[in-house]
């Protein structure tokens, strides 16, 4: 039997806090064959990404291995020197980080960042680096190789800086590829992208990757075995399609039931209690025993050990063991949506032809010679009690459009009418009045709620900016209708956990009893089963309080769950809208279906090949001509071309911009 | 690129006309000519006769905006504003109040506030981004923490401590230099040595800690980790990656005091007797000589201006991000 390319064994990794050592990684073992995908999935938080640094040897001060043995081809990676491991790191082991557009150097430009690599490891200097380089942007897919080497990391798109960190990984000709999140912070056309040249590249280079993620769909794609983390042990491994087939720890069924899928519109998600324990606390029995519906008093008191299921998988649960009957997941039903009443609405909000155009200004005189056309042209009604989701890619406009509906930004032109009143037009305290009844909820809750000062004056202080001076009494109430203590109110932001923050976000938003709220990414910053839990209360309180929700975001899974309508956003416009089992069982537009063949679903059976779609989008300075997307379009006709589609009726909700629809 | 520097230079007209407009206010109508020459002739027992006598030698006794006496176009120009201060546009310094030319005093004076201040600031970048540079490499270990220590002790010690501490030790008891003074040719270093190591080691201090900052901030970022994956040394992360982008700030700091290098150091040249327009300045203000002071202020404001046009010429000249905007 041949030796696995990378053995790790006990590996414990400890991080010093003034709270004391904080274990983030615990006693881990796995194994990495050559040729495959391993995948560490889990939660933030749950040492992930300090098991890669660990590997490489590239902790951060604070944290040390504190025990463990890690075998690169049979050689102990934590005896060598710091020298030595120089050899290593981004020699035998490379490694792709997260978020492209900071772990590139700004200032230095793509060959050199690239041709250290080839002079550290591979003793290629001048021509031949040159070549080298240019060879290694084409095998990850850059055109116009020469012209890209002398390029900034600024000059590239996120998709393109990407392929940059990969072509650097590749220098090195690494037997092992790390991958932290390599797509987590790209557009949903440009993760599959990514994603199927890592597995193109792993094809043709034999070369084994250690794949850092927390989203189901990213591991169906790529990886061969899985192992699942929870606060710095793994407590699941198996092989991919097993793994998908039936998750066995009842940790990893609580991942796959916390996501938000078509089927389980209308019912609650199922999410997992509680919060992730400290690792900083010695644990006696299993690390999850207390969030855990199946737990036994066994699991309170003793570590489970490794137990074997069927289908290849290990599991650390006492469930497991010899002669227990592991209980099944709670049963859901998985009935349709729940039939809202669909009689014909007047829409609460209703707008028309909304542009935000910000001038470009140039030259001595900064004279206008054009204009980033942000938002040109959308419209879109909602009635009362509904969720329109504004879907789209990052640079669509969606947000912006958001942001001018609430008059955050002065629209170019276009009507807003709110609850009967016309906004545009409207200034000072009449337009504060007017769309009182508007409230708008941010991506990031870590940054967008002060941090100095209380959790009570966050909320209080929308209820009086409204007029309401006897209000800091309601501040208890609107902390408990979101799920949260009501005595909580002296607290600080940073004394609450990033889902906690956005039930904050939401107290705050739902303090001046506003009738639309305009979540834009509400969950995107969250784990997925925290996402569950923010979704289940938008879902309780639009029930209970008949709230309309313009959401906005690039997430596919949480629009088919929560949305009744939906809107496609491209360059500014609105490509195609209707309700959303028209929009997103039989999408129309071409570059709706690209967008959604594109998800990653959490199903490695259910995924076919992404509809590719060329090249990036173009900036909305100098939208093509012609039908926007016509550059990208696998259907694209001379029409295209020459001028861009009017609205085609498919059914009485359902629009779409395109020429393949008659005119 | 050009139609920036353009505009920069079109925005520096109004803020110069302020600058003029309220050096006049502040000399003229706040202190005003007669106020001068009591100082001027001391304060006791003036006659009104030497006081019009002072003000008609200097040019002080015309109207300050507007000459009834004459016509057209003289009824402006006759004017102490005019006169005084529309001509520093033209760099037009005038006499100062005891009658020698400004123009040529600044002439003369800029080479040994050059010959003092250009070393300083030269070696005193060089050695201290080479100690914010050490101490960021060894960071966290005692040899960070002593230079860290050390370097507050030293931004705590008034400059003025360094100057005649220097005199003492190494001119006094060593007699290594003179105290003070300046000469021609080769012998300006025997004078120069000990203002400028004096000035180095007074910046000490304040700099490599504020320098240690940014380097410090540069070095969490992410692709200072991605440089470290690649297999690099520590040398080569640091010099190839961290002090390429910890330059941009603090080579764009630094340049804005170019231009005012040219006014010298008002202390360290009064001290070392250097015969450059800090010390010029100083003897104006101390002899109550306003001419010169305005002429100073005056020049002080365009050279800075020029300071700020070149520290934004500069970020474009550095950071790519900018330049290809």
């Amino acid at each position: 039997m041949d030796r696995s390319l990378l053995e790790v064994t006990g590996l414990s990794t400890v991080i010093d806090t003034p709270a004391g050592a904080l274990r983030a990684v615990d006693e881990l073992s796995f194994s990495v064959e050559a040729g495959t995908t391993f995948a560490l999935l889990g939660e933030s938080g749950c040492g992930k990404s300090m098991t890669a640094l660990s590997l490489l040897r590239l902790l951060p001060e604070a944290a040390r291995i504190s025990a463990g043995r890690v075998a690169l081809e049979g050689e102990d990676l934590l005896a060598l020197t710091e020298a030595e491991m120089r050899e290593v790191r981004g020699g035998r082991i490379a490694m792709i980080f997260q978020e492209p557009s900071t772990s590139l150097n700004p200032v230095l430009t793509v060959y050199t960042q690239i041709a250290e690599v080839l002079d550290r490891h591979a003793g290629l200097r001048g021509r031949q680096a040159r070549q080298k380089a240019a060879e290694l942007l084409a095998a990850v897919g850059l055109g116009d190789a020469e012209r890209r080497l002398g390029e900034f990391p600024f000059q590239l798109s996120g998709g393109m800086k990407q392929r940059v960190m990969t072509a650097i990984a590749l220098a090195g000709e690494p037997r092992l590829l790390i991958a932290d999140e390599p797509t987590t912070a790209l557009d949903v056309t440009i993760q599959a992208q990514v994603l199927d040249l890592l597995a193109a590249l792993q094809a043709g280079r034999g070369m084994a990757i250690l794949l850092i993620t927390h989203d189901l769909g990213v591991v169906a794609r790529l990886a061969h075995r899985v192992g699942v983390m929870y606060a710095g042990e793994l407590v699941e491994t198996a092989p991919r399609d097993a793994f998908y087939k039936a998750p066995r720890h009842p940790y990893s069924r609580g991942l796959f039931e916390a996501l938000p899928r078509p089927r389980m519109r209308g019912v609650p998600l199922a999410t997992i209690r509680g919060t992730v324990p400290s690792l900083t606390a010695a644990f006696e029995g299993c690390r999850f025993a207390p969030r855990c519906d199946f737990a036994l008093e066994r699991c309170k008191v003793e570590r489970p050990g490794w137990h074997p299921a069927d289908d290849g998988q290990l599991v650390r649960c006492h469930l497991y063991a010899a002669g227990m009957t592991p209980a099944r997941s709670r049963a859901r039903p998985a009935r349709g949506e729940a039939v809202l009443s669909r009689e014909a609405h007047a829409p609460l909000l209703e707008v028309d032809g909304l542009r935000v155009h910000f001038p470009i200004r140039r030259g001595l005189l900064k004279r206008t010679v054009g204009h980033v056309r942000a938002v040109d042209g959308v419209s879109l009604a909602i009635p009362a009690g509904r969720t329109l989701a504004l879907v789209g890619e990052s640079g669509c406009g969606k947000t912006t459009a958001g942001k001018a509906i609430l008059r955050l930004i002065r629209p170019t032109a276009g009507r807003v009418r709110f609850d009967d009143n016309a906004l545009d037009g409207l200034e000072g305290g009449a337009l504060k009045r007017a769309r009182a009844g508007m409230q708008m909820i941010f991506q990031d809750p870590y940054a967008s709620l002060n941090p100095r000062l209380p959790v009570g004056e966050i909320i209080a202080e929308g209820i009086e900016a409204a007029g309401d001076r006897a209000a800091r009494e309601r501040t208890g109430e609107l902390l408990s209708a979101v799920g949260l203590d009501a005595g909580m109110t002296e607290r600080y932001p940073h004394e609450f956990s990033g889902g906690q923050r956005q039930r904050i976000a939401i107290a705050r938003a739902l303090a001046v009893t506003p009738r639309l709220l305009i979540c834009d990414e509400p969950t995107s910053a969250l784990d997925v089963s925290v996402q569950a839990q923010i979704l289940n209360l938008l879902r309780d309180l639009q029930e209970r309080m008949r709230l309309s929700y313009l959401f906005i975001t690039h997430n596919i899974a949480v629009v088919e769950y929560l949305a009744h309508e939906v809107a496609v956003m491209y360059l500014g416009r609105i490509v195609e809208a209707g309700s959303a089992d028209e929009v997103l069982a039989a999408p129309a537009h071409p570059y709706t279906q690209a967008l959604l063949s594109a998800v990653l679903r959490p199903d490695p059976a259910g995924m076919g090949r992404a509809i590719e779609v060329r090249g990036e989008i173009p900036s909305p300075a100098h939208p093509p001509e012609g039908c926007h997307f016509h550059p990208r379009c696998p259907k694209a006709t001379e029409a295209c071309r020459l001028r861009y589609p009017g609205e085609t009726r498919l059914s009485p909700t359902h629009v779409v911009h395109c020429h393949l629809f008659g005119e | 690129m050009l139609a920036y520097i353009v505009r920069r230079v079109l925005y520096a007209i109004p803020i110069l006309i302020g600058v003029n407009l309220l050096t006049f206010t502040l000399f003229f109508v706040v202190n005003t000519p007669d106020d001068m020459a009591r100082m001027q002739l001391g304060i006791k027992r003036v006659t009104p006769e030497a006081i019009v006598k002072w003000k008609a030698e200097r040019g002080y006794d015309k109207p300050l905006v507007y000459n009834e006496r004459s016509q057209g176009v003289r009824a402006l120009t006759d004017t102490i504003f005019f006169e005084k201060s529309v001509r520093l546009f033209a760099f037009d310094f005038g006499r100062s109040d005891n009658g020698d030319d400004i123009s040529w005093q600044i002439r003369n004076r800029m080479v040994p506030s050059l010959a003092l201040a250009l070393p300083v600031f030269v070696l005193g970048l060089y050695v201290t981004v080479s100690l914010a540079l050490f101490q960021v490499l060894f960071r966290g270990t005692w040899l960070d923490v002593w230079g860290v220590i050390l370097c507050v002790a030293m931004m705590s010690i008034s400059s003025l401590f360094y100057i005649i501490g220097g005199q003492f030790v190494v001119s006094k008891l060593w007699r290594l230099v003179p105290i003070s003074g300046y000469g021609e040719g080769i012998d300006v270093v025997r004078f120069l040595l000990l203002p400028v190591v004096v000035g180095v080691i007074g910046n000490i201090g304040a700099n490599t800690r504020w320098y240690r900052t940014i380097f410090l901030e540069e070095i969490g970022r992410d692709y200072v980790r991605t440089a470290r994956a690649k297999g690099l040394a520590e040398t080569a992360v640091l010099f190839r990656h961290v002090l390429r982008n910890a330059l941009i700030p603090i080579l764009t700091g630094a340049v804005v005091v170019i231009p005012l290098l040219f006014m010298g150091s008002l202390i360290a040249e009064s001290f070392f007797g250097i015969p450059g327009l800090g010390s010029y300045t100083i003897d104006a203000i101390n002899a109550q000589d306003f001419a010169i002071v305005r002429a100073m202020v005056f020049l002080g404001s365009v050279l800075y201006i020029v300071g700020l046009i070149l520290t934004d010429i500069s970020y474009t000249l550095v950071d790519p991000r900018i330049r290809f905007e």
